[in-house]
């Protein structure tokens, strides 16, 4: 059976990840977008965190940021519920995670990338509640082979 | 000299990086010499070739060489980002 197209959440360290590496795991995903390999998609809260940032370091460049942010077909969710904000925030130190990760699981993400390790990546209690895998660029690399490219051969 | 490939789905890497696709592929996807192609590097030896420039990384270009003249890091903007997410309140969620 062919695998489905792979929704892929982008928290918005993983956006200027893309950026700012032409050959980083997070400049591939944005390039799988693009070509249409996988549907990315940002909540209104990210959108707005990237925009702000840029709008204090570039404000001319915004424009050059919604063009990208639309070749690679990024998607912008629905914001997320309020009960699945309240449970999440349970499992967090900091609790304007909770409206990010809320929107991923509203959305049925099927994995949330992030370069988040204080909040994120470093939670291993969060990362066994939610119901799609979080991991970096890299793990996200890892598990679109897995679905998506032949079993690699073992390392000789 | 290049030599023939028999399967379709392989190509070889010649002397100084050139990579010769087969005739068959190079006829059913149009692709002349000069064809530009993006190469996606998915780790693990597995790659994807795209036989365009994508939109992405001509878009990417003014905006990283615009930060890094402002001095900006990856690092320096994570720091940015983690104060903005303070600044995310409750009225982004959704009751429908």
């Amino acid at each position: 059976m062919t695998p489905t197209t792979p929704d892929v959440f982008l928290d918005s360290s993983a956006v200027f990840a893309a950026i700012l590496s032409a050959t980083g795991g997070a400049r591939q995903i944005l390039r799988l977008g693009e070509v249409g390999q996988i549907r990315l998609m940002v909540s209104g809260a990210i959108l707005a965190e990237v925009e702000r940032t840029l709008r204090e370091k570039l404000p001319e460049q915004l424009a050059t940021l919604a063009l990208w942010l639309d070749a690679a077909r990024v998607a912008v969710v629905a914001a997320p519920r309020k009960a699945v904000v309240s449970r999440l925030q349970a499992r967090l130190t900091y609790a304007p995670d909770a409206l990010v990760l809320a929107a991923a699981v509203s959305a049925d993400a099927d994995f949330f990338v992030t370069l988040d390790r204080k909040h994120f990546l470093g939670n291993a209690p969060l990362r066994a509640a939610l119901p799609f895998p979080l991991g970096t660029p890299g793990d996200y690399l890892a598990w679109h082979r897995a679905r998506f490219t032949p079993a690699e051969s073992p390392p000789q | 000299m290049a030599r023939t490939i028999a399967t379709s789905g392989e190509a070889e890497l010649l002397a100084r990086g050139n990579l010769t696709l087969p005739k068959a592929l190079r006829n059913a996807h149009d692709l002349k010499p000069g064809t530009r192609f993006t190469i996606i590097d998915l780790g693990g030896g597995s790659l994807m070739l795209v036989p365009r420039r994508l939109r992405v990384d001509a878009l990417a270009e003014p905006l990283l060489d615009a930060l890094t003249a402002r001095g900006e890091s990856l690092e320096s903007l994570l720091a940015h980002l983690d104060a903005q997410r303070g600044r995310t309140s409750a009225y982004d969620t959704n009751d429908a």
